[in-house]
């Protein structure tokens, strides 16, 4: 059994390194683990080999990065959805037009799936206490986030396959030889709608499927027949009381494991509504922001780690020699951006050579500029982060109230950790770092 | 070829095959050597080998008849050799300008 999970492991580690060395490196490291003796001392190899950053794959620093990112597009999208569903019947038009814009957002950023649901899951999980949110535990949080995960990033390879086939064909039949062409541009216009299509009917399959194992646990204590569940994803973005079904409570009350409530009459449909409204918002909102990232055709490139640049093996073609890879997926990546003094400095070259210094030094001190706003800025997104943490909707105070925000479908993501000095402070840390990068992203590409 | 990044573990692992020029080492004398972890030391081997400074061959044996894998070993280049050397004698001296203590010409 240890034998079979080292092996595993090992192949799982080989498949994250470059195709060109993938194979060696497995049955290299294959070779290796007969030799090791002993269950812990295998584990050990093997462990270390799968957690530890591959060959020009991302470094320590660039994990942390990575977590820092998706920890805070996890943030934005849970405030945004709250913003959405505090607006009553515009909700989901709301929730559209933050999906799009999140989306938008999205083309610029490179985030992974599993981090952005390691930190959902962490955000619900800490955010709203069971008490007051009867099923909001792990039991429900955990099967929604894993069958997230699952779906997209099942719908992320499938939309890459279809991507590098219709490189491949369109290669072969030419239609790419000239991509400003007007048969490139219907080729590319095709190829994009067909993403999106795929893109938005998956993305909804993920979030739809997410919240029916979020949500079952929930349907089955409060007597909620199954067949409704493809209902469940629509109907949470809807006003509470839109369509109700299931057992109804005249009396108002409520007594579901630990939630002792009392409140209006209400369905058992407005509570698991309102319950998987809380995780189907942001994760709606997350989807559009991993989806248009870099994966459609002819669309720029994802920033990563503050700055442009090109990650050996991991462009499409790349990608393709390494059928399943698990890594984070990269796509269609432009070619490193000048900088702007190089380019300053080479369009007056062309006017003057004296030219040339001056134009180089106007631009370094540009650059510059935007460095040391570094700082600056991400003092002020920690003290906003600061001031506004303690006014997001921390979780309820009393049963009563969470039954109420439940029956008119107002409850909101539940940013209970802020109310923590040490939760409130990370959230500002995380605001800095982020606003730091950022302006020094854009200090590097300018 | 652009040449590796000198950290603590890449010193390790040159002075590891330093040691006994020419000797051939597998993964797992190497990470007893050096005390590193595998997760750390094949992606320095890959860049001492992309670098040109280390070599590698497969074992060649018929692993069914000898009932055992074949291992891959590594040995440096003549190139790696007088880079590995300069590169741990540059770490010596700056270590013995820390300590106080004068450095040793050549890493054994």
């Amino acid at each position: 059994m240890v034998e079979r999970l080292a092996r595993f492991a090992v192949r799982m580690a080989a498949r994250r390194w470059p195709a060109e060395l993938a194979g060696t490196m497995r049955e290299e490291w294959l070779a290796e683990l007969a030799y090791v003796r002993g269950a812990r001392a295998k584990l050990a190899f093997a462990g270390s080999l799968l957690v530890s950053p591959a060959l020009d794959g991302p470094s320590w620093a660039d994990r942390f990065a990575g977590l820092g990112r998706a920890a805070g597009v996890t943030l934005a999208a849970a405030v945004v959805a709250n913003l959405a569903r505090g607006s009553g019947v515009f909700a989901p038009l709301l929730l559209v037009l933050a999906a799009i814009v999140l989306a938008a957002i999205g083309r610029r950023v490179r985030v992974s799936v599993p981090l952005v649901g390691a930190a959902m899951f962490v955000f619900l999980f800490a955010g709203n206490p069971v008490p007051v949110m009867p099923f909001m535990g792990a039991a429900d949080i955990a099967p929604a986030i894993v069958t997230w995960v699952l779906v997209m990033t099942l719908l992320q390879r499938s939309l890459r396959r279809n991507q590098n086939r219709d490189e491949d064909h369109g290669r072969i039949r030419g239609r790419g030889a000239e991509p400003g062409g007007a048969r490139g541009r219907v080729a590319d216009r095709e190829r994009n709608r067909g993403y999106v299509r795929t893109a938005i009917l998956g993305g909804s399959a993920a979030v739809m499927l997410a919240t029916i194992a979020g949500s079952a646990r929930a349907a089955a204590a409060l007597g909620i027949p199954a067949w409704t569940a493809p209902a469940w994803f629509p109907l949470a973005l809807l006003p509470g009381g839109t369509v109700t079904f299931g057992p109804y409570f005249a009396d108002g009350s409520a007594a579901f494991g630990s939630l002792q409530a009392v409140g209006p009459a209400f369905h058992a449909s407005d509570i698991l509504l309102a319950n998987a409204a809380v995780m189907a918002g942001p994760l709606l909102l997350c989807t559009a922001f991993l989806l248009h990232r870099g994966g459609r055709p002819g669309q720029p490139a994802a920033i990563e780690h503050g700055v442009h640049r090109h990650q050996p093996g991991t462009d499409a073609s790349a990608r393709k020699s390494r059928p399943g890879s698990a890594a984070v997926p990269a796509l269609s990546l432009r070619p490193l951006p000048r900088l702007a003094t190089d380019a300053l400095a080479r369009r007056a070259s062309r006017l003057s050579p004296r030219l040339t210094g001056l134009a180089r030094h106007a631009a370094n001190t540009v650059a510059l500029a935007g460095r040391d706003l570094r700082l600056p800025a991400g003092l002020a997104a920690a003290l906003v982060a600061l001031a506004a943490g303690p006014k997001l909707p921390a979780s309820f105070d009393s049963g009563d109230a969470a039954l109420r925000a439940m029956v008119d479908n107002s409850a909101a993501f539940g940013f209970g950790f802020v109310e923590h000095p040490v939760g409130l402070g990370a959230v500002a840390l995380l605001a800095a770092v982020l606003v730091m990068r950022a302006v020094g992203a854009r200090a590097a590409s300018r | 070829m652009a040449e590796p990044r000198m950290t603590a573990s890449v010193l390790k692992v040159l002075a590891a095959l330093l040691a006994e020029m020419g000797a051939q080492r597998y993964g797992l004398q190497l990470m007893q050597a050096t005390g590193l972890p595998s997760g750390t030391l094949y992606p320095i081997l890959a860049r001492l080998e992309k670098a040109g400074w280390v070599e590698s061959r497969w074992e060649e044996i018929d692993p069914v008849a000898e009932g055992r894998p074949s291992r891959r070993y590594y040995v440096l280049t003549a190139d790696g050799a007088t880079a590995a050397r300069r590169e741990v004698e540059a770490m010596q001296q700056q270590m013995s300008r820390v300590t106080g203590m004068p450095g040793r010409a050549q890493e054994a």
